[in-house]
């Protein structure tokens, strides 16, 4: 989602064509996916304070970022309104890409460290 | 004498001490009334010399319309201006406009020509008109200056001319309740009568005219050989209706300062062209700002230099300019101090609901807004400076050249898309090293014989050109041709040669078809493409995607590729056909999308609670 949003604004262009339908399709299955994730995950005992507090903002940005966009796709906002929205999506996409990746490497972490602890100290 | 310096010294005085001197701001060196009410022009006629003229004494010369306005007007100033300039060397070509276009029925001749260089036009210097020739032919819709005003300094300018066609202030600025008369403009711009147009066009009566040898005057001139070669002057005299002339030699010119909307459509008229175009009012709206009560000159609007404002965006830095564009006046121009105009001239400031932002980025206004809704296929366009709209004597048939086709949406200046007209220039030319160079009309008559001149002249009789005319024609014109130069018929897309007796026709990408931007009419936002739904273009079969444009030309044969509007916009047909698609599940997406918003919203807040607790635990601990 990252690659397909934020690669055209950083070559100086916008997301249009295959990049767009890719990053349109694929934020339904992104919503989806997260949500799940972070309501299954958010009851597991096993994850550390912090893996629970990314999961806090990755859950509250990812809201923002699916929201705005949403939002945005209604007739409820004229084009000052869609461009905030945008602009709110484009920013709040940056902490949700940081938090996923940084909870991803936080649980790569952990679950490395599992076998380490069961086989050398049992 | 005596008289006359008596004369010319009152009305001198009459001049000076007249309101609208008397009105006089001490800034400037004309004197200006400063009233939103127009000045009732009662005024002194001058000459060239700028004498006063006396009419009601029977004196016959020409009055001159630039010596007369200048006297309170900056003529010099409105010379430069948009209408005058486009033969001045130092002048920008700007955004391609319509072109003058040299029609010919009998030949199948269309060529788009202007002296501002614009690309794919040709100059009428390269075509070998000289200016005489081509204010003779476009003089109809000219408003004088320019080219029929001979240049001294640009040698040839002053071939064929004997008389000055001189800026004709009246051809606009009559007010409604004035006449101006186009069918005698015409009639006097091709008999290169200039004088004529400007008496006649102000109603003040008429001009005759005599041959005179410069030679008659003086008998031992007639042994002068410096003037052997001097041509004869025609030679001008003003007959006044002396009903329009008052006790004090004056007379009332009925001028409106803003301009009215029909001065600008005897020029400006572009129609859609219909079978059945008495019926074309009824049944067709006006652009939306003019039933709103606007002018056009309210946004195509200048100052005295009559440096008009064309209206499109990125047409000047200049905030005040830039706000008299779509954009301008409807949402603002971004200065320095901010947003600024938005609004002006009470334009409504639209909210574009639910249409996402990136459609302003790519697509200008007029894609959505103006011109005739996009069809399944182009439709023909006539306009006054084609078609001579405005003048009675010709029926225009649907055939009629030249051929105008609209609305095609391709990017324009700005690369954004934008919806256009488009003409296929058509004409015989003399094909050498690649490249082509066209044939006047009245020389390749010369040449062909009665193969073309027997054909039909006036637009009500037009007849398409059929290919055996065109391989006669091309063999007339081969056993003349210039040495390593070959005879060819461009028309629509396609050149037509001779190859071993045979007509061979290809197309062609030699000469290209001329484009340029349509605004009006403007359609409101109820009628604007997409009120009806993302669909009216985000669907496998959109016109405004899949809409055809095909070569139009004064031709019955063959004619070039047929191009789709994705093509012409440069557009990826497959992945257009993927986002149609898409877009037939948008509506489901977007309620899934909802749907599912909603219910990670309701999880995030009992997520949220969960890990709140979790962590009050832990400072609990």
């Amino acid at each position: 989602m990252a690659a397909t949003g934020f690669l055209p604004l950083l070559l100086g262009g916008h997301p249009h064509g295959y990049s767009l339908l890719l990053h349109g399709g694929g934020a339904a299955v992104y919503m989806a996916s997260l949500g799940l994730i972070v309501i299954l995950w958010s009851g597991r005992q096993d994850l550390s304070l912090a893996m629970k507090l990314t999961l806090f903002i990755l859950l509250w940005s990812g809201l923002v970022t699916a929201g705005t966009m949403v939002l945005a796709m209604t007739s409820l906002v004229a084009t000052d309104g869609q461009r905030l929205l945008i602009a709110i999506h484009r920013w709040m996409s940056i902490p949700t890409a940081f938090a996923g990746i940084l909870f991803c490497l936080m649980w790569l972490v952990q679950n490395r460290s599992k076998p380490i602890q069961e086989g050398v100290n049992p | 004498m005596k008289g006359w310096c008596l004369l010319t010294f009152v009305s001198l005085f009459v001049a000076a001490t007249s309101p609208v001197a008397r009105a006089s701001d001490s800034s400037s060196h004309v004197p200006l009334s400063n009233s939103r009410s127009p000045y009732v022009h009662i005024i002194t006629l001058f000459d060239e010399e700028g004498r006063a003229i006396n009419p009601s004494r029977g004196q016959t010369t020409p009055f001159s319309m630039e010596a007369t306005c200048a006297r309170c007007h900056d003529v010099s100033a409105i010379s430069k201006g948009f209408h005058f300039n486009a033969n001045h060397i130092d002048q920008e070509p700007g955004r391609p406009g319509e072109p003058w276009i040299l029609n010919d029925i009998q030949t199948g001749t269309q060529i788009p020509v202007s002296y501002r260089g614009w690309e794919g036009t040709w100059r009428p210097a390269d075509l070998g008109m000289s200016d005489n020739e081509f204010v003779r032919m476009f003089g109809r819709h000219l408003p004088g200056g320019g080219p029929g005003k001979p240049n001294p300094h640009v040698p040839g300018s002053a071939e064929g001319f004997n008389d000055v066609f001189e800026i004709d202030c009246m051809v606009c600025h009559t007010s409604p309740q004035g006449v101006y008369n186009f069918n005698d403009r015409r009639r006097f711009a091709e008999a290169g009568q200039f004088r004529s147009i400007i008496i006649s066009g102000s109603g003040l009566g008429h001009a005759e005219y005599s041959e005179e040898d410069p030679r008659s005057a003086d008998p031992l001139a007639m042994f002068d050989p410096a003037l052997e070669d001097e041509e004869v002057d025609a030679i001008v005299k003003f007959i006044y209706n002396r009903q329009k002339v008052d006790t004090n030699d004056r007379v009332f010119f009925p001028i409106t300062r803003a301009v009215s909307n029909d001065s600008c459509y005897q020029c400006h008229t572009s129609i859609q062209h219909e079978p059945d175009m008495t019926n074309h009012g009824w049944k067709h709206d006006k652009d939306v700002h003019i039933l709103a009560g606007m002018q056009c000159v309210d946004c195509h609007s200048h100052g005295i230099d009559h440096r008009m404002v064309r209206g499109f965006e990125g047409e000047s830095s200049n905030p005040f300019i830039s706000s008299l564009s779509c954009q301008g006046c409807h949402y603002g121009v971004e200065t320095d101090d901010g947003l600024q105009f938005a609004g002006r001239m009470g334009a409504p400031i639209p909210g574009h609901e639910g249409i996402p932002p990136i459609h302003f980025e790519v697509m200008s206004c007029t894609s959505c807004h103006s011109g005739p809704m996009p069809d399944d296929t182009t439709v023909f366009f006539q306009t006054s400076m084609a078609h001579s709209l405005g003048f009675a004597e010709f029926v225009r048939g649907n055939l009629a050249t030249p051929k105008i086709n609209a609305p095609i949406f391709i990017k324009g200046h700005d690369g954004k898309i934008a919806p256009h007209k488009i003409m296929w220039p058509a004409f015989w030319g003399w094909l050498s090293e690649g490249e082509i160079q066209p044939i006047l009309p009245d020389d390749v008559k010369t040449q062909t014989g009665r193969v073309l001149t027997q054909r039909p002249r006036t637009r009500d009789k037009f007849e398409p050109l059929g290919d055996e005319t065109i391989l006669e024609a091309l063999n007339h014109l081969q056993r003349r041709a210039p040495e390593n130069s070959q005879a060819v018929y461009i028309a629509a897309g396609t050149i037509r040669t001779v190859q071993d007796d045979d007509l061979v026709v290809e197309f062609t990408d030699l000469v290209q078809p001329y484009v340029w931007a349509m605004a009006h009419d403007v359609r409101p936002a109820g009628m604007a493409l997409g009120a009806r739904g993302c669909q009216e273009c985000h669907t496998a079969d959109s016109p405004f995607l899949t809409g055809l444009s095909t070569p139009s030309g004064p031709i019955a044969g063959a004619v070039g590729a047929t191009q789709s509007m994705l093509s012409l916009m440069g557009l990826n047909e497959r992945l257009h056909h993927l986002w149609a698609t898409a877009f037939m599940g948008r509506p489901t997406f977007k309620l899934f999308a909802i749907i599912l918003l909603g219910l990670f919203l309701l999880g995030a807040f009992a997520v949220s609670l969960s890990i709140l607790r979790m962590v009050g635990n832990r400072f609990q601990q």
